[in-house]
């Protein structure tokens, strides 16, 4: 499936989870039944195969990752944080989103990828703080920067995930 | 083995390895992630000359470090010593006991995402070399 076909489905799923904020009885209600729908279609056949395996996959880099000197050259340990942290983060990407690949840095943090060609890729790390910092290569052109993770995904971050995967 | 005080200084056409000891760090095309590059815990990234060194030499070492740490060797990252100073770093020549063919990529900048920008290109134009 191409994300292009997909996005409009992300963007209604997206309107569906900005209701964490919600303060009054009416609005608590709504958030807990689109929460509800939404857990419904990720766990069904269509959506929810490639979202258990990459919630898998970042229990598995975790436990990989969570004693220091992991990677032989002195890294940091992934500390639980850091793993809860990008467990919300895969959460919190629009159904039909493409899943990234995960990895983890020296530095502790824990990584998804978005990955095209060695030219068209995006790569995200957050860190323990739940800081999302990002570099991104699209054919010529450039783009890096860090935006703070409240639960959902920052704009500037679904943007050129849609720009690296774009077909 | 080569006196550490005369070991050269890198040249710019020098190839250099760096090491991969992380199975999430090589993609399915065998392509390198940029997570490999970012420099940490040190303010520089660790590599290995191929100066002097065949294949199996540079296995030898690639392989020692490996089992002195106990972890599985993946393969090598190789790259010239122009692609890093093409971002404005820098190689130093830095032997170590065991590995006079030592050297550190310097002059990161501090800042993790110019670190991220940075390490995504230099995987970009890396060779991974499967053990």
């Amino acid at each position: 499936m191409s994300f292009a076909m997909t996005f409009p489905a992300t963007r209604y799923a997206s309107a569906l989870t900005v209701s964490s904020r919600a303060s009054s009885e009416t609005s608590r209600f709504i958030s807990q039944k689109s929460e509800e729908g939404l857990r419904l279609l990720k766990s069904s056949l269509t959506f929810g195969c490639l979202g258990k395996k990459t919630d898998d996959e970042l229990w598995l880099q975790f436990m990989e990752c969570r004693e220091a000197n992991w990677d032989g050259h002195g890294a940091e340990p992934v500390a639980e944080e850091t793993y809860q942290f990008a467990a919300q983060f895969l959460k919190a990407l629009p159904l039909g989103a493409p899943n990234p690949g995960l990895g983890a840095e020296a530095d502790g943090h824990l990584t998804m990828e978005w990955y095209r060609s060695p030219h068209r890729t995006l790569s995200a790390s957050i860190s323990p703080e739940g800081e999302l910092h990002y570099a991104a290569l699209i054919g010529g052109s450039k783009a890096y920067g860090t935006e703070p993770f409240f639960g959902e995904i920052p704009e500037a971050i679904m943007n050129l995930i849609h720009r690296v995967m774009a077909r | 083995m080569k006196n550490t005080d005369t070991m050269p200084p890198v040249a710019d056409d020098e190839l250099l390895s760096r090491f991969v000891l992380h199975k999430s760090h090589i993609r399915h095309d065998q392509t390198l992630k940029a997570d490999p590059f970012i420099p940490h815990p040190h303010a520089d990234l660790s590599v290995t000359r191929h100066l002097g060194l065949d294949d199996n030499a540079l296995w030898d070492i690639a392989e020692n470090v490996a089992r002195q740490i106990g972890k599985t060797l993946y393969g090598r990252a190789e790259n010239h010593t122009a692609t890093y100073q093409s971002h404005q770093l820098t190689v130093v020549a830095a032997p170590v006991p065991g590995n006079q063919n030592h050297a550190n990529v310097t002059g990161w900048p501090s800042e993790k995402p110019a670190q991220k920008m940075i390490a995504l290109q230099i995987a970009s134009n890396s060779r991974f070399v499967s053990r």
